[in-house]
């Protein structure tokens, strides 16, 4: 079962979801601060970090950055509906998704479940690895190098990635992607596939030019290529 | 919400001021005049000198009692005149016309014809050129009435008369008591009392008073 | 009833105002002027001719007894020295009449003036007007002195005179002239100044004006300087008196408001922390409390689904305030009107109860979650009140897409109509205590409003009620002025890229 560690300040929320998760059989560890989770962090060995955004000193964005720093773990943020500006920010510095507070625990259950479920069941029916321009994509080792150098992927940025490129040229609208790539429904915030192709872009494409692997289409969404 | 309106009631009070003040034009040009009175009358000497005349008062076509001058000619009067009145009795009043009287000259005419001449005189009634001018005795005074004599010298005149007194108007009575006052008098400033032959009326003076001439 | 004068504007009346004024002064002036300019030219030449007739008839008057002949002479002499004009002269002596003229006796004399100047010691004058020329008649009884400078006694001579006054009629017409002449360039020259005072009165009103107008329009900070200290200076102190009395009820208002908007988003904030907790656990309860002794089992329930609506309410709560306090964003996509509908049905369950008419093809620019709730709110609100079938429909009409929601239900109450869009409005008194927050409504016509659309409920003639929905294919901005207030309308294409040139090969 999944190992969660969950960074969360106010102690009945952090209670509650903790005893919720853990009832699902996930075994849990909270902590307080972000301080505190970062520390067990490396002890702990999370599979996933559910991170609130609001937190006393060390808020939930900068979590996330360091997090993301030297690890490609699977981050899930709890926010309040509304915070949108936060939203943006969190999911800039590299949180794979998000969930607005209260929810239910199936809610945040379901949601853990997607984020990790693209990683655990890799696509195996295709060639190893695909070359696309300068991109080789590893689909059985979800492993991605640019120029022969190894990009580290966030598992959403990868599952995107994986998704556009298995279909090149292929357009896919925003809420098409939220479904199949994040498990949404159809109506959730696109701004997840924003702030998830910008960061891809980041990693994957130059930035002396214009985008050349994840392309807009506008008015329509995104598209993977043509090269 | 009250709205302020031109009332026009506010402008009937307007064009009535506006007609109210262009009233004094109404009456352009010269308008009438009633009869105004317009300082003195004009005074002058027209009568001859009191030697040459008697003052006879007749009356005039609008019945004012009016002193009419009647030349005298009385060529032999000269130094005669005495004291006693009763001389003059047989004076020559000229009565058929009033003019062209000799001029008398010299200390002759210092003397007035005596009331007596100028009574009978006024009983002979008007001549020629003064009923032409409309003058007449009033109708109670007999023309065939005579003066006996005047007695002057005291504060009264007394004249007798041979007439009854009484019957005179009053008219007739200030004819003969303006014509007897202002031959014994230069002014006629002298009461006059008529003595008839039935009697004697109260002293009385003339009404037609001579006045002071107002200045200039 | 508007009178006539009240069908011209301010300005006219003022400048007719002064016009008549300066008309009433001129005239009155010219009136006054003129009667005494008259009264001194008539009296003038009367007192002349008084005094110069009786001057030359104590000069020429004939002696007593009078002799005809000579009196005629004697006239002659007085006529020819006439004063200021040529005059006729009369004489009357007893029944003796005689003249400087044709005739005897003159028609211009008066009864009246001869039987005065026959009776009173003094001289006399009459002014007649016959057949339109004016003359003047000068009465003057004859006194003659019994002797030499002594005293004087009437000598029934009357001596008259009778002057044309042409030469003073000329004078006075001309003097009427002059006055009519002067008065009217008068008056010309007195409209400079009319309309130059009007403009000094009207330029404080069109300020004033002018500033009740930026009042009106909304700027409460206007304000009118204060010039000099007449009427128009204390309307303009009284204008700022009041509008800053206003602009500080309005502040007071607003603040009031923003109060109230801030308690209650503040309230929804710190009751969604614990809620978060209790939310959380809920399936807990849920799945233990079939172990449990039954009366604990219903309290666990209850506790389990009240936490469940009380979290839905404290999102319509909050949703609620973000519009009132305009923070609220739309994030803007171009989806087919069909495929999101279903979603919404898809994803509540719904697709099985719904009946649809959905056609392809309307796409349209719009904020997919806040459309979902606009969608889920209606369907679910004729879901709870109405009668199944309920029926979505699509459509187009000019610009704009048209969603309808119909069910079979009962219908509204006529009464409650007007207020089904209101907070917590219940239509139906006896489900009061409905599962809904009582926000939904409401919520649902924001989001519309936000999109530039708008809401309309009413009864379906076979009965039923319906909701109809109208937003604009092109999206908010396309919608003049449908949202009020500054709402950051933001549309948020996908991003091209990093240097924002699209690379759309």
């Amino acid at each position: 079962m999944p190992r969660v560690l969950l960074v969360e300040d106010d102690p009945s929320v952090r209670e509650g979801v903790e005893l919720g998760l853990r009832r699902c059989g996930h075994d849990v560890l909270a902590a307080a601060t972000g301080e505190a989770g970062l520390e067990a962090l490396c002890a702990f060995r999370p599979d996933l970090l559910l991170l609130d955004l609001m937190l006393p000193a060390m808020d939930g964005v900068q979590v996330c950055c360091r997090v993301r720093e030297n690890s490609q773990l699977p981050i899930i943020m709890l926010t309040a509906l509304g915070d949108d500006v936060d939203i943006v920010v969190g999911l800039d510095a590299g949180a794979d998704d998000y969930i607005v507070k209260p929810a239910r625990t199936e809610v945040i259950e379901a949601r853990i479940r997607a984020v990790l479920r693209g990683i655990e069941a890799p696509n195996d029916a295709r060639p190893a690895v695909e070359h696309h321009g300068g991109l080789d994509i590893d689909r059985a080792g979800h492993t991605v190098s640019r120029s022969g150098d190894p990009v580290a992927l966030a598992p959403s940025e990868l599952k995107l990635l994986l998704h556009l490129s298995a279909a090149p040229e292929q357009v896919f609208s925003r809420q098409r992607l939220l479904a199949d790539v994040w498990d949404h429904s159809y109506y959730s915030d696109v701004r997840l596939v924003d702030a998830c192709v910008r960061r891809l872009r980041i990693k994957i494409e130059d930035p002396s030019r214009s985008p050349r692997y994840i392309q807009t289409v506008r008015g329509l969404g995104y598209r993977f290529g043509p090269l | 919400m009250r709205e302020l309106t031109f009332r026009p009631r506010r402008t009937a009070r307007l064009a009535a001021l506006l007609a109210l003040a262009g009233a004094p034009l109404t009456g352009c040009g010269i308008q009438e005049t009633a009869v105004v009175e317009a300082g003195r009358p004009v005074v002058a000497d027209l009568l001859p000198p009191r030697e040459g005349r008697v003052l006879l008062f007749f009356i005039s076509p609008d019945g004012e009692l009016l002193p009419v001058p009647r030349i005298v000619e009385r060529p032999w009067l000269s130094g005669t005149a005495g004291p006693d009145g009763s001389s003059a009795g047989s004076d020559v009043v000229r009565g058929e016309d009033g003019r062209g009287g000799t001029p008398l000259t010299g200390e002759e005419m210092s003397e007035p014809l005596p009331p007596l001449a100028a009574v009978t005189a006024l009983l002979a009634g008007p001549d020629k050129a003064e009923r032409r001018a409309g003058f007449r005795n009033a109708p109670s005074l007999p023309r065939t009435a005579s003066a006996d004599r005047i007695v002057t010298g005291g504060p009264t005149v007394e004249v007798n008369l041979k007439l009854r007194v009484t019957r005179l108007t009053a008219r007739a009575r200030d004819q003969l008591v303006c014509t007897a006052a202002y031959a014994a008098h230069a002014q006629g400033a002298v009461s006059v009392s008529l003595v008839g032959q039935d009697g004697r009326l109260a002293p009385a003076e003339c009404p037609v008073r001579a006045v002071r001439v107002p200045a200039r | 009833m508007p009178t006539a004068a009240s069908a011209f504007g301010l300005r006219t009346r003022l400048v007719l105002a002064f016009l008549l004024v300066a008309a009433v002064s001129a005239v009155t002036t010219a009136a006054l002027t003129y009667r005494e300019a008259r009264s001194a030219v008539l009296v003038r030449a009367q007192d002349t001719a008084v005094a110069s007739f009786r001057e030359e008839a104590e000069r020429f008057v004939p002696s007593l007894p009078l002799d005809p002949e000579s009196l005629r002479w004697n006239l002659y002499d007085i006529a020819a020295r006439a004063k200021p004009h040529p005059w006729i002269v009369f004489a009357e002596y007893g029944s003796l009449r005689a003249s400087s003229g044709d005739r005897p006796v003159s028609g211009v004399l008066t009864a009246e003036l001869r039987r005065t100047a026959h009776t009173s010691p003094h001289g006399t004058f009459e002014r007649v007007v016959k057949d339109g020329k004016a003359y003047l008649t000068i009465g003057m009884p004859v006194m003659t002195r019994v002797v030499a400078g002594g005293r004087a006694v009437p000598s029934g001579l009357v001596l008259f005179a009778v002057m044309p006054m042409t030469n003073e009629e000329v004078d006075i017409d001309a003097l009427v002239t002059a006055a009519r002449d002067g008065a009217l360039p008068g008056l010309a020259v007195a409209l400079v100044p009319a309309l130059l005072a009007a403009r000094s009165v009207l330029r404080p009103v069109r300020e004033l004006r002018r500033a009740a107008h930026s009042m009106g329009g909304g700027q409460l900070d206007t304000r009118i300087a204060v010039r000099g200290r007449d009427e128009m200076a204390a309307l303009a102190s009284t204008f700022n008196e009041s509008a800053a009395r206003l602009e500080h009820s309005v502040q007071e208002l607003q603040d009031a408001g923003t109060r109230a908007r801030r308690f209650a988003s503040d309230v929804s904030h710190e009751l969604r922390t614990p809620l978060a907790g209790m939310l959380a656990v809920t399936d807990v309860l849920d799945e233990d409390a079939g172990t449990l002794d039954p009366d604990t089992a219903r309290a666990v329930r209850l506790i389990s689904a009240e936490t469940g609506k009380l979290a839905m309410l404290v999102e319509d709560l909050m949703e609620i305030s973000r519009f009132d306090a305009r923070a609220v964003s739309l994030v803007t996509d171009e989806v087919d009107a069909a495929e999101a509908v279903r979603s919404t049905l898809s994803g509540r369950q719904w697709l099985d109860r719904i009946r649809t008419e959905l056609p392809e093809g309307f796409r349209i620019r719009l904020d997919p979650r806040r459309f979902d709730v606009i969608v889920a709110n209606l369907v679910g609100n004729a879901l709870r009140h109405g009668a199944e079938p309920v029926t979505v429909r699509l459509s187009k009409r000019g610009g704009a897409l048209i969603v309808e929601v119909h069910d079979n239900g009962p219908g509204i109450a006529p009464d409650a109509l007007p207020h089904i869009f209101d907070r917590f409005y219940k239509a139906d008194a006896a489900r009061a205590r409905s599962s809904g927050s009582g926000l939904g409504l409401a919520i649902t016509e924001e989001n519309v409003r936000l999109h530039g659309g708008t809401i309309h409920a009413r009864n379906a003639p076979g009965g039923g009620a319906l909701f109809t929905v109208e937003l604009p294919f092109e999206g908010p901005a396309s919608a003049s002025g449908a949202p009020d207030g500054p709402l950051p309308a933001q549309a948020s294409e996908p991003p091209d890229s990093r240097d924002g040139n699209g690379a759309t090969a």
